[in-house]
């Protein structure tokens, strides 16, 4: 009988997942329960509704597949973002899309997210190095999409907002608020955008973003004696 | 309360010192801790040991074979391995956080240069103490979720001392409450990972760029470039001078 391989779009939104996909949300389930520490093989294949002998076919051990499922994260992640900066035709509007998505998929995928951000910490080295790794290619995602040159502003900087954006949405996930991450958007293109606009500018697309956004009010209060003057 | 060593010399009669009260060390940071009673020779090797072999394979075995203790004393002082970690961790950060604060006062009334002095205390104290930095940085977030808890409301402190920059912004411009929280945690990220990688001197030489990096949002590309020249020659000259005086 001919086997006809589905075209490759499809094989993403397939409902069945396969046997590798099943242990790695189960693996995100268990640790955003109990954390990874406390987590294990037996409490994996468990949530999986899988046999001990399947999780050994994938994996050699609970860290590796800790390793397996933040990797597979990223890269979905960054297919995300991908896909949400393709259709912009300025690097500024590509960077606002692509830091939205990435903040979209925190918010949509709440168990991910807590294995990716918070328990990332508390895996060992080779977790720690996957998130370092995981970091540098978003700072190289923000260098690519900067529209002016940044002549006289430190390297160090791309690393101190990919590193401050971390630790913010550490925080909100930490205080269970991993469904508002998108309103951060915002504040996070201020300050990401500030040592090359300066100020005026950087606050001007703050507030534009913050309309985009829907418009939260709160957090986005303006100087009561700014009139206009921001948005030249 | 740890008492100090100052270069050398130990400092006489720890027991009436208040812990707020530090020795001068070149930032007002103390050099080393002398610990004289169990609970601090329990504190200082669970520091110890943390810091050589993470938080996660540390055990009680290991903190008092390092105190030289019996397991009694330390179930005396404390429940488990976490309260320990816990109790040092607490004193370490209350010392280094006094020490950050005086330097941040002693720039006088220009909230730029207080902020670099902040900062060069801080990671002057990162890099003299090695033991202690990785226990506050890097084994902190591996260690349970009051540990995080504790480290949360240590970078606050440290978001408090950038807060009076948003008075400094130009007028009309609101600068976002997030902005200090990035900042903050982007410095502490860069910290970290240079810890991790066994690399703490890089820090100092990265001092100039990590005080930009803490202005720029508050008052924009220029006055934060103008900020950190123009603290960098002051102190270069103060050193110059304190040179030509010691001669």
């Amino acid at each position: 009988m001919q086997q006809i391989a589905p075209a490759a779009h499809d094989v993403a939104v397939l409902p069945l997942r396969t046997r590798r996909e099943r242990l790695i949300a189960a693996m995100a389930r268990v640790v955003s329960e109990e954390g990874y520490r406390a987590a294990s093989v037996s409490k994996v294949v468990a949530a999986a509704g899988m046999s001990r002998n399947s999780f050994y076919e994938h994996f050699a051990n609970k860290e590796d597949c800790f390793v397996a499922a933040y990797d597979a994260t990223v890269e979905q992640v960054i297919a995300r973002v991908r896909a949400a900066t393709a259709a912009e035709r300025t690097p500024q509007a590509a960077l606002e899309a692509g830091f939205a998505a990435f903040l979209r998929y925190g918010a949509q995928e709440p168990e991910l997210a807590w294995l990716c951000v918070v328990e990332v910490l508390a895996a060992g080295p080779r977790a720690l190095a996957r998130r370092d790794e995981a970091m540098r290619r978003f700072a190289r995602f923000l260098d690519s999409g900067r529209e002016e040159d940044g002549e006289g502003v430190p390297g160090l900087m791309t690393e101190v907002v990919v590193g401050g954006i971390y630790e913010v949405i550490y925080a909100r996930i930490l205080e269970g608020e991993t469904a508002r991450l998108p309103e951060l958007l915002p504040d996070i293109m201020y300050v990401w955008l500030v040592p090359y606009t300066g100020v005026a500018r950087a606050t001007a697309a703050r507030l534009a973003v913050g309309r985009r956004l829907g418009g939260r009010p709160d957090g986005l209060h303006v100087a009561p004696d700014i009139g206009r003057s921001v948005r030249t | 309360m740890f008492s100090e060593r100052v270069y050398g010399r130990q400092v006489p009669a720890a027991s009436d010192r208040s812990p707020q009260r530090l020795p001068r060390g070149r930032h007002g940071l103390p050099r080393r801790f002398i610990v004289h009673n169990q609970r601090e020779r329990m504190l200082l090797a669970v520091a110890e040991a943390v810091a050589e072999q993470g938080y996660a394979t540390t055990t009680v075995a290991d903190i008092i074979a390092r105190a030289r203790l019996s397991r009694r004393t330390f179930y005396e002082h404390f429940t488990d391995k976490e309260e320990c970690f816990l109790a040092a961790y607490d004193t370490v950060v209350e010392q280094m956080l006094a020490g950050v604060g005086k330097a941040y006062e002693s720039g006088g009334t220009e909230w730029t240069r207080r902020v670099h002095e902040g900062l060069e205390a801080f990671i002057q104290y990162l890099v003299d103490e090695p033991a202690f930095a990785r226990m506050c940085i890097v084994e902190v977030v591996a260690a349970g979720a009051e540990a995080r808890g504790r480290r949360d409301a240590a970078m606050r402190v440290f978001v408090d001392f950038l807060e009076p920059g948003r008075a400094e912004a130009p007028r009309g411009v609101v600068v976002p409450e997030l902005a200090a929280d990035i900042v903050v945690g982007g410095i502490y990220e860069i910290i970290y990972t240079r810890l991790l990688r066994d690399s703490a001197d890089e820090l100092l030489e990265m001092l100039p760029e990590l005080v930009y990096c803490a202005l720029v949002p508050f008052v924009g590309h220029e006055a934060a470039a103008v900020a950190v020249r123009e603290n960098e020659a002051r102190k270069a000259a103060e050193r110059a001078a304190a040179r030509e005086g010691g001669e």
